[in-house]
């Protein structure tokens, strides 16, 4: 039962609000310093947490019992900049999306990075764009491959000239690697072998390639960090090591500001829903001071 | 290894500025919804982050009394 004199209009319909956007709720209700308030507050927090956790903190992980992201229980009560955590998890991704190496179609994009010689020093910068395509070939053995076509310019201490290459897997070896389509880092890693195809009027450049196709909003905004696989090796195995890695105890003061703001966005829908707990008279009557003519009524 | 150590506690200490930010939502979003009038929420925010921050202080001097010796 609500204790306020305020016009709370349709609550429930508040409170969905409240939940969509924090703040939204008590603007329907024409609450407009309630509304500034909780919007700034609460989506204050929530943002800055994801800022402080470079994108990784926020997301939705339940398949693995060691590895579910209970503090997502909390993040979701921020409402529509948590909510698409659940359209990145597995729920409405295809598996594929998730897998290094994994070329569905072919695709391109800008690119930037390093050539590398063999003994991995480094021989200039590329920025240009790159052609990825599955390698059927490969794929066929149950190993998923690709190669991809790189144009652009070289720039080297000697100079900057164009070049054109293809780049390919070249092995097994675990710095051999396309990063998944999704995964919540800005930047899809290209790891491979590269051989140049272009005349550059000399000995045609060999090595190994490292750079990266930056990746869209929708492929990173809340993308899950994907567990270890038994077949994975290496450094990198396992996404939440590598944001650890990363990150330090960034990642968990990022888990605790989006937690703390969905959990303050559950009081902004209950106000939205109910009113404030007490009515304004009801507060500090030991330091209100009584309105001048207050007095005994004479009859 | 002492340097190590003060490293860490420099890195610690840093990372208590990631705290008054919260006292001071929290108080502010907890104030609001308990009443309604913008000059009350104000003040009674302004009160609870003052006994959060109290409450807080008095731990870390109990932790840092307990774990002095150490």
């Amino acid at each position: 039962m609500s204790r306020t004199k305020v016009d709370l209009k349709d609550p429930a319909f508040a409170a969905f609000l409240a939940f969509l956007v924090p703040g939204l709720g008590h603007f329907y209700q024409r609450r407009m310093f309630k509304a500034l308030l909780y919007s700034a507050c609460i989506l204050g927090t929530f943002f800055t947490g994801l800022r402080i956790g470079h994108g990784q903190v926020v997301y939705f992980h339940w398949k693995q019992a060691d590895n579910r992201t209970y503090a997502y229980l909390c993040q979701v009560w921020a409402g529509l900049p948590a909510l698409p955590a659940l359209a990145q998890s597995h729920l409405l991704r295809s598996k594929e999306a998730f897998d290094a190496n994994y070329v569905s179609n072919e695709f391109s994009g800008p690119f930037q990075g390093n050539l590398l010689d063999a003994k991995g020093n480094v021989i200039g910068e590329i920025s240009g764009t790159v052609e990825i395509r599955p390698d059927r070939n490969e794929t066929a053995n149950n190993r998923p491959a690709w190669s991809g076509t790189i144009r652009g310019t070289l720039k080297t201490p000697a100079g900057t000239r164009n070049i054109e290459g293809e780049v390919r897997r070249g092995g097994d070896h675990e710095r051999w690697v396309l990063d998944p389509a999704v995964a919540p880092w800005p930047v899809r890693r290209v790891f491979g072998r590269f051989d140049e195809t272009s005349d550059g009027g000399g000995a045609p450049v060999r090595g190994r390639i490292e750079g990266g196709i930056p990746r869209s909003l929708w492929d990173s905004y809340e993308a899950p960090l994907q567990d270890p696989r038994p077949s994975d090796s290496g450094s990198d195995a396992s996404d939440l090591d590598r944001a650890h890695r990363e990150l330090g105890g960034r990642f968990e003061l990022g888990v605790v500001y989006t937690m703390i703001a969905g959990l303050l966005n559950i009081l902004a829908i209950y106000d939205a829903y109910e009113g404030p707990a007490y009515e304004d008279e009801e507060d500090d009557e030991k330091t209100d001071t009584p309105p001048p003519d207050a007095g005994p009524e004479k009859t | 290894m002492h340097y190590v150590l003060a490293a860490g506690g420099a890195a610690a200490l840093g990372r208590l500025w990631f705290l008054p930010p919260l006292i001071i939502i929290v108080s502010l979003v907890y104030s609001a919804s308990r009443y309604e009038s913008p000059g009350r929420i104000v003040r009674r925010a302004f009160r609870l982050c003052v006994q959060i921050a109290g409450f807080m202080a008095v731990v870390l001097g109990i932790l840092a009394w307990l774990s002095a010796g150490l």
